[in-house]
């Protein structure tokens, strides 16, 4: 019997290697195949790099900028060919399974879930700790360091770490009369109901994939309630504070649009960019997707507290950690050369490259002068200046719930907002589903 | 003349396809559907966990439930509705050739194409049908089709139904065996169109139904992209199917081995379809 697993084993690897090979992922970048570049041989290393970020979003662009001048740095001696899949959900999928079959990428990047450290477990990936000198060290957030670093290896580099922030159209809101963004959750609502009063739809949000809007609202109003140690690992989500956040949660599905239901992230920003609602709450990633003629209308705020002590005013929701990480290499040079990437990659330049250029805020120390933050445009401008004014944070719930939890969310939030059950139900289902 | 070692010979490479791309896959997926597995980690042997994981859960009773009414709704609404275009165009009325290649095109555009069609035609706010609605002052008919839990199910299957171009061609091409004598007998006789068509056209046409009724059952058992792409299982999972269910249990949570066991009763169920279907027509024939 135990042969036959054996066998069966061997055999699902055999067959995850050739599925890779026809769908022409593998081979020339995989670590377990090193072709015997370097150890002492002048031959070009050749890394590539799986990537989200095409090149035509802005921060595809300044990736593509960051990896060119690298290259043009290392001419003869380092190569790092960009490997970009837009699909993010499907990259994740295929480095999971390059993992499996043994082929793990040069570099790729991932959400970091403190809940699902499968990538870390399975012993393919690099561990930079080694390198991780003093002026590299410096570069990060010793939190951040602290934060990835499981089993005592650093096998994720802290990269991209953005706030969530409220968007909000100042000339819907100057039409229902409203003079500034609300400071209180209470304040929210009222604002809410004047500009529902005035036919405008207050705010987007959508149920589908991650339900990326609605968790950022979650978040912010559990965190409001509890705290921002609400979703630590381990702690129940079925307290009577998440309930009473689903419940303010089911009452905001009240003032959305009414394809908010099974709506996906392109359903809903599209809603805010076109003006068909007031408010969104959103990454600085937004910032590259609104049109010219609409940005001076858009301002950014943080949120709203419930005023009762338990968060500091101009806290923040942020994404998950979304580092690099890289394969375990044979080749000692080609490990030396990732680890060099890698460096260049969370430089000073770099990051300002990231930040101005690309609009996205990263985990990396940076310096920006008033003349380089007002480089960077009115909204991205205000972006970095309120996200930097945050005293707290807290990563979106998404972001930290066991996989089997994430794949319930669309439907619980659903159900939620029909009616289907009630706040301390829904939250009983999620604790569940994130036992399972 | 053909020898038994001849026909192993020509059936090697098929047998040899059908051990290698069904059988061993098939024996993979009971290995798989036994076993703890996230996709990177070890497998772990679990017995009959997962298959006791997916009764318990509400969820996969809604896909098997959802599926089910894929199956039917491609036996007694499409298989029927393709009938009856095919009895119309088997008449023969001015421009049939071209109506046959209209109502057939669709079906060389991919799924994922319809899938986003039908989306924005039913969508709530952009969609042509309630737009279309409240143009002829029927404004109060206008809904959420995708998004109320109680029409997304039906709202997802209408692209289905209606193109049944594949089906009608199916049962054209058997029409066209039928002798016109048949016909020209059945007119001495005095038969109306509907006689003919009940009496001749329809009885004669029952192996098409049987293919056509297989045909359906293995496409709903595999239906996956307009339940993904229109509403994505929802409302509330209202919409969710078993080919969903084991892409989500694979995909978004890490749960090979409950996908693995979802799969495995799907081709039990597809199977049990295949059976009734063989059945039905068994018995059909026998009546007859």
């Amino acid at each position: 019997m135990r042969k036959t697993g054996k066998w069966l084993g061997t055999s699902a690897a055999a067959l995850l290697a050739l599925a890779l090979a026809v769908s022409g992922c593998g081979s020339k970048s995989a670590n377990g195949n090193s072709d015997g570049n370097g150890g002492g041989s002048q031959k070009e290393i050749d890394i590539t790099m799986l990537s989200s970020w095409s090149t035509d979003t802005e921060r595809g662009k300044a990736l593509k900028t960051v990896v060119d001048r690298f290259n043009q740095e290392n001419a003869g001696k380092i190569k790092v060919t960009l490997d970009i899949n837009p699909d993010w959900p499907a990259l994740q999928q295929k480095v999971k399974t390059m993992i499996a079959a043994n082929q793990t990428p040069d570099i790729f990047n991932y959400n970091f879930n403190p809940n699902d450290l499968s990538r870390q477990k399975s012993g393919k990936l690099l561990d930079f700790t080694p390198y991780m000198d003093d002026a590299w060290k410096a570069r990060f957030n010793e939190q951040d360091l602290k934060a990835l670093t499981v089993d005592g290896q650093l096998t994720s580099i802290p990269f991209e770490k953005a706030g969530i922030l409220f968007y909000y159209n100042k000339e819907l809101f100057d039409k229902a009369g409203i003079k500034q963004f609300p400071k209180t959750w209470d304040e929210f609502f009222q604002v809410c109901d004047q500009l529902k009063s005035k036919g405008i739809t207050p705010i987007s949000l959508m149920t589908a994939d991650d339900a990326w809007h609605t968790t950022n609202a979650f978040t912010y109003l559990a965190a409001g309630l509890a705290g921002t140690s609400v979703f630590d690992p381990g702690k129940p989500l079925d307290t009577p504070e998440v309930a009473k956040a689903a419940e303010y949660l089911k009452k905001l599905f009240n003032y959305t649009t009414p394809d908010a239901l099974g709506g996906n992230y392109s359903v809903s920003s599209n809603n805010f960019i076109t003006g068909n609602t007031a408010m969104i709450i959103d990454g600085p990633w937004l910032i590259g997707s609104i049109p010219a003629e609409m940005a001076p209308k858009i301002a950014v705020a943080p949120a709203p507290t419930f005023g009762n002590g338990k968060v500091k005013p101009g806290f923040v929701v942020t994404d998950a950690y979304t580092p690099w990480s890289a394969a375990k290499q044979q080749d000692k040079t080609k490990e030396q050369a990732v680890v060099q990437f890698m460096k260049y990659l969370t430089s000073e330049e770099s990051s300002k490259t990231f930040t101005l250029q690309g609009q996205i805020l990263l985990s990396t120390k940076m310096q920006l002068t008033e003349d380089e933050t007002k480089q960077a445009g009115p909204i991205l401008g205000q972006y970095i200046r309120t996200n930097g004014a945050a005293s707290e944070s807290i990563v979106n719930i998404v972001r930290t719930l066991k996989p089997s939890a994430t794949s319930k969310l669309p439907s619980l939030l659903e159900g939620l907002a029909l009616g289907k059950w009630t706040p301390e139900e829904f939250v009983k289902r999620l604790q569940a589903a994130n036992q399972a | 003349m053909t020898t038994s070692r001849q026909i192993y010979l020509y059936l090697a490479p098929a047998l040899l396809m059908t051990v290698v791309f069904f059988v061993f896959p098939l024996i993979f997926v009971l290995f798989v559907g036994l076993r703890d597995w996230d996709g990177i980690g070890a497998m772990t042997y679990v017995g009959l966990d997962n298959f006791r994981s997916l009764f318990a859960d509400p969820a996969f009773k809604t896909a098997v439930v959802n599926t089910v009414y894929w199956i039917l709704a491609g036996i007694f609404i499409h298989t029927p509705l393709g009938l009856l275009l095919a009895l119309i165009l088997f008449k023969k009325p001015a421009g049939w050739k071209w109506l046959r290649t209209i109502f057939f095109l669709p079906n060389v555009i991919s799924t994922t194409a319809l899938a986003f069609l039908w989306y924005f035609v039913l969508h709530v706010s952009l969609g042509l049908v309630n737009n279309g609605l409240k143009a002829i002052g029927l404004g109060s008919l206008a809904r959420g089709w995708l998004s109320d839990p109680s029409t997304a199910l039906y709202a997802n299957m209408v692209p289905f139904v209606l193109y049944v171009g594949f089906t009608m061609v199916i049962f054209l091409t058997q029409m066209s065996t039928i002798s016109p004598e048949l016909y020209e007998a059945a007119e001495i006789d005095g038969a109306t169109g509907w006689q003919k068509d009940r009496y001749i056209t329809i009885p004669l046409v029952k192996n098409a139904v049987g293919i056509n009724i297989v045909f359906n059952t293995a496409f709903c058992l595999r239906m996956f992209e307009y339940p993904l792409l229109m509403t994505g299982g929802g409302p509330a999972d209202s919409t969710l199917n078993l080919s969903l269910y084991m892409y989500r249990a694979m995909v978004t949570a890490n749960q090979y081995g409950v996908s693995m066991a979802a799969g495995l009763v799907t081709v039990a169920i597809g199977a049990v379809a295949m059976l009734l279907v063989f059945a039905f027509i068994r018995v059909w024939d026998r009546k007859r």
